[in-house]
Order: structure tokens, then sequence, then C-alpha cells
């Protein structure tokens, strides 16, 4: 279990308040809840985006008091947020190059993940070019191949239709499941629940609970 | 260590002139004329303003469906030419000009009137609206949707106010060409600075007029919040008719010229000498360097793109007056023998820096804000954000803005005259010219700058040709 404590956000007609919460490190967790209710308000305090004085221990560290690229999170924007001058493999590659990996530790993980994905024969393809779901998996995979202690995804399927999301949340449980990288989703499709997730949050009235 | 020395060489030309200026001139002391200066100045700017965006908001109708590259760079050729050029061509084409406030006014408007449609058209396009379908539903006149866009956008409306204002209130070129009797602050300072040498006086009013801009300015970054659904309809957008006020700018600015070289070339009293070949070749060399220098400046301002104060600093930085930004670098040459030109390059690359920033490189870097937030949290260095993110997407803005720089330097004449003295570059010869009302042969050796412009603006548009071939 990770711990995340003391947790207070406060703007003009907004609140959210999270004393402690427990966070599974493992598996896939959703966060659900209203829109506005601060769910990617959360996202970003734990990506170190948001300035807050909050605990958040993981694996016996409190990685809240780390800079944001020293807490080593594998992170998917709503937007995605893609290098648009750079093509799919650039794209991916650039979160190994930050981390200084060598191709040794990452070749045949990368292999494998762009033939799951279907992106092996886009790699040399700019990234413009792509569906939104392509984009969605390179995003993915660019979050993942940095070896991160923690996957966050904020709203990955939102722009998808119904095939496209499929596609996208087996591709996320197999490599997830696989690497054994704790995951956290913000989610509003109710199906997300029962179909995707391990474990869920649900965020109402300015808290975060745990659904047992 | 190495980005914090290139900083000081960014922020060194925007600083230099003043701690200059306060070395030497320790007392400031208020003119007289102050209240009748600063209403001049208000009046003229106001007036400006107001014309400006009524004409280019009647325009801007015209402009909401797509149209073609080739008619919206007509209609903002007068916004972007340096004011020399324009004024050039209206004063060939209104034998009758209104010297003074309104000739001041009647400049402005023309050479703003494509920008501010544009504006206007964008906004509509981007935000606009469910209002058109719900007027045209419930059976509104053209004039009653007109005005509920007036009181949906009226936060953006009073922006765009501002930012003309704020360019109208500090403009020098135009109330110094055509204002004649009509004292602005600007024009004052001049004159306080050439004729009367009342340097502290000139530095008073330049800290006064700048005080506005700048406060002015904090308003303008106030981000808008109001944000309408969009549903685009042209319904009531549609209005070929605003189009010909659109055109009118271009039209008067391609007529003048043609008409002026047509008597020009009739009477036969062209003369390109050695003279102007030298003038023409300073020109084109200081030019040449701005750019340099512009480029140089955006790769140290997009190297601390993680400095968010530098970022506002130079979007709020407002020059405190033309002449007196001249007046601080000719100290500088006369004290310690610096090159003229060198200084005029810096000078100029300071004035215009800022301006360009706010003008795109900003809202391109704003644009791409969450790939380096991306880049950051994947642990990327800022050296790595700015070689393989930043510098590949901006450099096509980047080399445009210095084409662009370098275009507005041939035709500057205030900074430039303060600084050698002399008749050295062309722009400096024309505006004698248009001084002495020979108009018509003003404009021909305009045409030379203007071909100068030209070769140098694809001369930086080869360099990133080059560039991007490399990478």
């Amino acid at each position: 279990m990770s711990y995340i404590k003391n947790l207070n956000i406060q703007y003009d007609d907004f609140s959210l308040n999270i004393e402690t919460l427990e966070v599974s490190d493992q598996g896939i967790t959703l966060l659900q809840g209203p829109s506005g209710i601060g769910k990617t308000t959360f996202l970003r305090c734990l990506m170190g985006l948001e300035k807050n004085n909050f605990e958040w221990e993981f694996q016996g560290e409190n990685l809240a008091a780390l800079p944001p690229p020293q807490r080593r999170l594998g992170v998917v924007f709503q937007s995605v947020e893609l290098f648009s001058n750079l093509t799919v493999i650039e794209n991916i590659l650039f979160h190994a190059r930050a981390r200084n990996l060598s191709p040794e530790a990452y070749r045949k993980k990368l292999q494998r993940w762009l033939e799951v994905s279907g992106l092996e024969k886009k790699i040399n393809q700019k990234v413009q070019t792509l569906s939104g779901g392509e984009k969605q998996r390179v995003a993915l995979l660019r979050a993942l191949i940095g070896k991160p202690k923690i996957l966050l995804l904020d709203e990955p399927f939102s722009a998808l239709d119904q095939r496209l999301k499929k596609e996208l949340r087996d591709l996320i449980k197999e490599i997830v499941r696989e690497e054994k990288i704790p995951c956290l989703v913000v989610s509003h499709d109710e199906n997300d629940a029962t179909n995707f997730a391990d474990h869920v949050i649900i965020f109402e009235n300015g808290h975060a609970r745990r659904k047992q | 260590m190495v980005r914090r020395a290139l900083l000081l060489f960014l922020l060194a030309p925007l600083f230099f002139p003043y701690l200059v200026l306060v070395t030497y001139f320790k007392n400031f002391e208020l003119p007289q004329d102050l209240f009748s200066l600063s209403l001049n100045t208000f009046c003229q700017a106001f007036l400006s303003t107001a014309f400006t965006l009524i004409f280019g908001f009647l325009g801007s109708f015209s402009l909401v469906q797509k149209r073609s590259w080739t008619l919206i760079w007509f209609i903002l050729l007068p916004s972007f030419l340096p004011s020399l050029f324009f004024v050039l061509a209206v004063l060939q084409m209104i034998k009758q000009f209104p010297f003074g406030l309104w000739g001041i006014v009647m400049v402005h408007t023309l050479s703003g009137i494509g920008l501010a449609a544009v504006v206007f058209a964008t906004l509509f396009r981007e935000k606009a609206l469910l209002i058109g379908e719900l007027c045209y539903i419930e059976g509104a006149s053209s004039l009653q949707f007109v005005f509920k866009i007036i009181q949906n956008f009226k936060i953006e409306i009073f922006l765009i106010f501002v930012f003309f204002f704020v360019q109208y209130w500090t403009s020098l070129s135009i109330p110094l060409l055509v204002g004649q009797q009509f004292q602005t602050i600007e024009t004052a300072i001049s004159k306080q600075i050439f004729t009367t040498g009342k340097i502290e006086s000139a530095m008073a009013l330049a800290f006064g007029e700048s005080l506005v801009a700048i406060l002015l300015l904090l308003i303008y970054k106030v981000p808008i919040h109001k944000r309408v659904q969009a549903l685009t309809t042209d319904r009531f957008l549609r209005g070929k008719i605003f189009l010909g006020i659109l055109l009118i700018p271009g039209v008067i600015y391609f007529a003048g010229n043609f008409f002026a070289l047509v008597l020009v070339f009739k009477n036969k009293k062209v003369i390109f000498d050695f003279e102007i070949l030298k003038k023409t070749l300073m020109s084109l060399q200081i030019s040449l360097f701005v750019g340099l220098f512009i480029f140089i400046f955006s790769v140290i301002m997009l190297l601390n793109f993680q400095n968010k104060t530098l970022s506002k600093f130079i979007f709020g930085y407002i020059p405190l007056s033309t002449i007196l930004i001249g007046l601080g670098y000719m100290l500088l040459k006369i004290n310690y023998g610096l090159s003229p030109a060198f200084l005029t390059v810096l000078a100029l690359a300071g004035y215009f820096f800022p301006m360009l920033y706010r003008y795109q490189l900003k809202e391109k870097l704003d644009a791409i804000d969450g790939q380096i937030e991306a880049a950051e949290l994947m642990g990327a260095s800022s050296w790595m954000i700015f070689s393989k993110i930043i510098f590949p997407q901006l450099s096509n803005t980047i080399f445009f803005l210095c084409g662009l720089g370098a275009f507005w330097t041939l035709g500057e004449f205030a900074i430039t005259r303060v600084i050698f003295g002399q008749e050295q570059t062309l722009a400096i010869f024309i505006q004698n010219l248009a001084g002495q009302y020979r108009i018509d042969l003003a404009i021909f050796y305009e045409m030379i700058l203007l071909l100068c412009g030209i070769l140098i603006f694809y001369f930086f548009n080869g360099l990133r040709y080059v560039l991007y071939q490399k990478s």
C-alpha cells in the first residue's frame, strides 16, 4: 500500500481535503467522480505540478518531497502532449534518453510493446500523422519506457470510440500486469470500474475514499 | 552560469540607455505643458484606437469565412510595414492631407484596421458562437446581433482596445511625420532633446508615458476567462460590403507607390549615386545584424524557458521613449568611442525584440507548455528540452521574426538618426525627403529599401531551410 496524507487544495469555490488515503501499489486503481471534483488536480499534485505540502509514502519513500523528475513517474496527459516534431520512435525513446537508460535495458521490451500496440510499422512516422488511438498508445509506451515507479494516466480514453477504448484498456492491462507497475487512472466511464480496474477510489464532496 | 551570462547579454540592451541617462541626468523636471501634452497624446491614442476598432470590427465580418492567404496578407500589410513606408503612400494619395491630430488619427486607423479585423475575425471564428444561431432562430436584426456580440465579447474587446491604445500612446514615427504643430509626449521628448536641450524634462516625460503604457499592459495580461461554447455560423457574420473597408489601406499603399514611381520616371529626377549606395549598404548591414541579434535574443529567451519572471518582464517591457533610447546610445558613442553602427544594431534589436516576443514567440512557447511539462517529468535536462523540443518547433517562428525585425529596421529612422547624428542610412535620407515634401522621390528610395527587406526576409528563411535540411 502507498499512503497519501494531508493533501488539501482550496480554490475559490473548490476544495479537496484528503487526510489519509490508501492507494494500492499493485494493479490498476481507478479515480472516479463527477467532473470538476478535482481528480486531475489530485493527479497533478502527485506529479508535482501543483504546489502542495502533502505526503506520499510509497515503498518507504516520501515521493512528495522529491522534485517532479526524481519521482520517476510515467505520465499520460489527457491532451497526450506528444512532441509533434518527432517521430513515433523518437517520442518513445525520448523518455529513455532523458533517464540515461542504455538501449539494452529496453530493446526487447520495446520490440514487444510495439508489436502488441500495433505501432511496429509506424515507428518512423511523425506523430502528427497518427490517429487519436495511436497517439494514446505512443504516449503510453513513452511513459512506460522510462521504467517508472508508478503510471499516472489522466483520462486516457476520453477521446476514443468504444473499439479503440477496449483496445487501449487491454493494452494497459497487459503491460501493467507484465511489468508490475502500479497504475492510477482518471476516468469518467462507469464501465472502467468493472471491466478494467482492480481498485477504485471515489471522489465526492471534496473528499476521496477507497471503494470497498 | 553560461545561461545567466547569456541572460545578461539579452537584458543589457534593454537597460543600457537608461543607466547611461540616469548617470548623466539626475534631476527630473516636469515640463509646464505636461497637461496639454498628456491630453493630446490621450486624444490621438483614444480616437485612433476607437476608429481602428470600429472599422476593424465591421471589417472582421467579411473575414469570418475562410479567406485566401493573399487577401489576408494584403489586408495585414499596412500594419506590418514600417510606419515611414505607409505614411509616404498616404501623403502621395491624399493631396489635401489633414496634418495634425486628424492626420495622426487617420494614418493610425488606416494602418491598424487590417490587424484589428483579423484579430476580431479570429476571435469570432474560434469562440463564436451559439449567438448567431440563436439570433437567427429568434429573428433578430443584424444590428441586434452586433449588440449581442459586443455584449458577449466585452472583455475581449476591451483587451484589444488596450493593445491598440498602448501602441498608439507610444507611437513616434507617425506623429513626427504628420503631426506638425500637434505635439504628443513622444514628439515633445524629441523637441526637448534636439531643440531646447532639456534632457531632464524629456526623461520625466518618458517615465510618465511609459508608466501609463506599463500599467495598461498589466491589464492586458489578464487572461480571458470568458469562453463561449463554439457553434460557428456565418448567417450574420457574412458581409462582403465590409471587405472594402479593409482593402482601402492596402490599395492606398500600392496606388500611392505606383503613382509616385510613374511621376519619378516621367520627370527623370532619380539620383542613384555612390552616396545612396553607401546609405543602402549601411541600411542593409544594420538590418542584417539586427536580424541576427533577434535570433540570438530569441535563443537566449528559449534557453531560459523555465524563467517565468523573465518571460513576464519581456512581455511587459515598454521602452522609455524611442528618442531616449537613441540618446542613451549616443552618449555611449560619444564617451566610449563605440561604433555607431554597432550601437544602432544593439539599440534596435533591444527595441524590437520585446515587441516580437509579445507578437508571436510567447504565444508559440505557451502552446507547447504541456510538452515541456511532460519532458520535465521524464527527467529531461533543460538543454535536451531546448534542443529536441523547443527549438525545432519554434525555429520557423524565430526566423520569421528575425526577418520581420530586420525589415522593420530598414524603415526605422528615429533611433538611427539620434545615434548616427548624420544621414547615414537610407531611411533617414527618405525621412528628410518627406520633410521637404518630395514624396514621390522618397517613395522611389523606399522601393529600394523594400527590395532589401524582401531579400533579407528571404535570407532568414533560407537560413531556416539550411538548418532544417542539416537537422
